[in-house]
């Protein structure tokens, strides 16, 4: 019996011998694996970059370039030039092995008729085929200034409210989220497993279903009572105020990602507090709230992202120009202009995306540990 | 309330403690009650009515009858579902393959990184402006690059009612650094001595993958399925800035929240609005606890009982 399984046991060795000795080798495999995968990471990565550099080159270009075909990855324009009077389309000709810059007088398939812009005596005949336009690159940074003061979509208003927005429910998400996060996490009281159940459960609930009620609320119940109370004339609609005012009661999303962290706190941090006589907010303000910088730091990245980009709210409750956030503002573009744009449409979008993006490149580092704190402890 | 006078602790010290919980936790609480659970209650009984923010008449279940005999609705369920039920899978499955690679020990690694993520943070109207310029039948980047080499002509994307919402699925997968970042933080969790373990018993590389890798980090499959799920039922934005609103070609992209946003704000018909997200939510509890039992058996939790 014992033999037989040893020699069972030898036959896969002996085929494992028998492989070609360089894709054996552990060594040479990691390499061809290395290789392959730095091959289509870099495939995706110009997958990803390629449409931002795409709309960083359109945002440059005149409204005619954008529609030339073939589509040009460089904003780049045909020139003409002025001769003996007249305006001229400069070609790029091949003669006799040679490309020259000319100024087409007369295009023809059999004979176009060609002169030295700098010499107009010097005159060329060619087939047409020879000649290409000229085109010279040409960045038309005045794009951004005449997105940027377009006066039906004043985007530096729109970006001043965007601003406000994000940081208000900055301010007020992540205040809340540590205080509630502490509740949960650290004290015991009857029906606290209850309401963390609720909590997450409210996570499943669409925007959807609370969206209509909370705009009859906040438009006509909350300005009838408090008119009623206070004898004045509050009006909520087409103010920021429906949006803000919900950021301080916070978000059951980001509450679970700072319970999940101070859940891995030792208690005995607490305990050690409470022996020097600290209260129960005395313990969070002194103690959890200075540890728990890198898991405030994601979430107010997550709620900044979150509001910095929002459109559905905004969209319901305000109206006035004056009033509305870059995203908004943004989709409203194109029709305020009239026509599809896509060079300043582009440059406006580029405009609204910039401050995040700065924003993450600078804070690269917390925007990964805000996601990694928010899907491995689910 | 006898109940309540057997839960509430008897210690002064322990009464002190849950006085402070319910302290802490009184702006969620509040929030709760007056945010969530009032817009609830309220949004169940406008299901019942025909309201349009003036007058309020009571129907019964009349906006459910109206409901099961809407064509439009139908339709955004069936678009809804071509958008998710494809768009997710996909971008799961890409999410994992691109986080796997980035798990390798490649040059410029962080970088890569950055780059794969920058598309996440730019979500919105931008990205929905600049996918339908991509887009472009004619001038567009893609069918330049891809169908004029190829000599056949490109889909017309957001113009064709069979391309739309491919067009969509397209433009999920340009985003799906979010979801990778989730994986390769998970991968990264995995101890590396269940690999060494595995090459010394002749594990080959999918062996590896199959057996170990993907039961590891299974919890975090599922948690980015559901919630992926979740979020894609309720997709609004791109399709609102790239269709103008109208969900168009021929309806061809109404999904279904902006079908229900048209009822509400641009119809008024708020009692049929609430009908339709009742729906929305019994379809995303129910899809959510089928998910949740039926990964049962598939998930592995390394804690015992959790």
């Amino acid at each position: 019996m014992a033999k037989e399984i040893a020699a069972s046991q030898k036959v896969p060795r002996a085929k494992a011998r028998a492989r070609p000795r360089l894709w054996g080798s552990k060594k040479f495999r990691q390499r061809v694996t290395q290789v392959l995968a730095t091959v289509l990471i870099a495939i995706g990565g110009a997958v990803i970059l390629v449409p931002v550099f795409w709309m960083f080159s359109t945002s440059l270009k005149t409204q005619n370039t954008v529609v030339s075909l073939p589509p040009d990855f460089i904003p780049r324009q045909s020139q003409s030039v002025e001769v003996n009077g007249r305006k001229l389309y400069l070609y790029d000709v091949d003669i006799d092995g040679e490309t020259k810059v000319l100024a087409a007088v007369k295009l023809d398939p059999e004979k176009s008729e060609f002169v030295d812009p700098n010499d107009p005596s010097q005159v060329y005949y060619t087939p047409a085929s020879q000649a290409r336009k000229h085109k010279m690159v040409w960045a038309h940074w005045e794009n951004y200034v005449e997105t940027w003061t377009f006066a039906t979509t004043p985007f530096g208003t729109f970006m001043k409210n965007t601003t406000i927005y994000a940081l208000v429910a900055v301010f007020g998400e992540v205040l809340t989220c540590s205080l509630v996060s502490y509740g949960f996490a650290r004290l015991r009281a009857p029906g606290k497993n209850f309401l963390f159940m609720l909590l997450l459960g409210t996570m499943m609930l669409p925007w959807a279903v609370t969206m209509i009620p909370s705009y009859v609320l906040f438009t006509r119940y909350i300005p009838d009572i408090l008119n009623g109370l206070l004898d004045t004339k509050i009006k909520l609609a087409d103010t920021w105020w429906p949006l803000m005012v919900p950021k301080f009661f916070g978000s059951a999303y980001l509450i679970f990602l700072v319970r999940q962290f101070y859940m891995g706190i030792p208690k005995d941090y607490d305990d050690a507090a409470r022996i020097d006589g600290c209260g129960f907010f005395q313990t969070w303000a002194r103690i959890i709230l200075p540890m728990s910088r890198p898991v405030l730091t994601a979430v107010a990245i997550l709620s900044f992202m979150y509001h910095w980009n929002d459109y559905g709210g905004p969209l319901i409750y305000l109206s006035s120009t004056e009033k509305l956030p870059l995203s908004v503002g943004l989709a409203n573009f194109s029709e305020a202009y009239g026509g599809t744009p896509y060079h300043l449409m582009m440059a406006a979008s580029l405009i609204a995306v910039a401050p995040l993006v700065i924003i993450f490149f600078a804070l690269n580092r917390y925007f990964v540990q805000g996601v990694v704190v928010s899907g491995i402890k689910g | 309330m006898s109940f309540l006078a057997r839960a509430w602790p008897r210690t002064k010290l322990a009464r002190r403690e849950a006085l402070a919980f319910y302290l802490f936790i009184s702006p969620w609480l509040l929030g709760f009650l007056a945010f969530t659970l009032y817009p609830m209650l309220a949004s169940a009984y406008y299901s019942l009515t025909v309201y349009n923010v003036v007058d309020m008449k009571f129907v019964g279940i009349q906006n459910f009858q109206t409901l099961v005999a809407d064509d439009l609705f139908y339709k955004s369920l069936w678009v809804t579902a071509k958008y998710t039920f494809v768009g997710v899978p996909l971008g799961i499955t890409l999410a994992l393959a691109v986080a796997v690679l980035l798990n390798q020990k490649v040059p410029f690694l962080s970088f890569w990184r950055t780059i794969y993520y920058l598309p996440s943070v730019i979500t919105g109207v931008a990205v929905a402006l600049l996918w339908k310029w991509v887009l472009n039948p004619q001038y567009g980047l893609l069918n330049y690059l891809i169908f004029e080499p190829l000599g056949i002509e490109g889909p017309r994307w957001f113009w064709s009612e069979t391309w739309v919402i491919p067009a969509y699925w397209i433009m999920g997968l340009w985003g799906v650094g979010g979801t990778m970042v989730i994986y390769l933080a998970g991968l990264q969790n995995v101890p590396t001595a269940l690999y060494e373990a595995a090459e010394i018993d002749g594990a080959s590389a999918w062996q590896r993958f199959f057996k170990i890798t993907i039961p590891m980090i299974s919890p975090v499959i599922l948690f980015t399925l559901v919630t992926n799920l979740i979020y894609t039922l309720q997709v609004f934005t791109q399709v609102y800035v790239v269709s103008d609103g109208m969900g168009g070609p021929s309806y061809a992209s109404l999904v279904y929240v902006l079908y229900l946003f048209l009822n509400g704000f641009r119809w008024f018909r708020l009692g049929y609005a609430s009908a339709l997200a009742w729906v929305l939510f019994v379809i995303i509890v129910v899809l959510t606890l089928l998910m949740l039992r039926a990964s049962r058996n598939l998930v592995y939790y390394e804690t015992p009982g959790a």
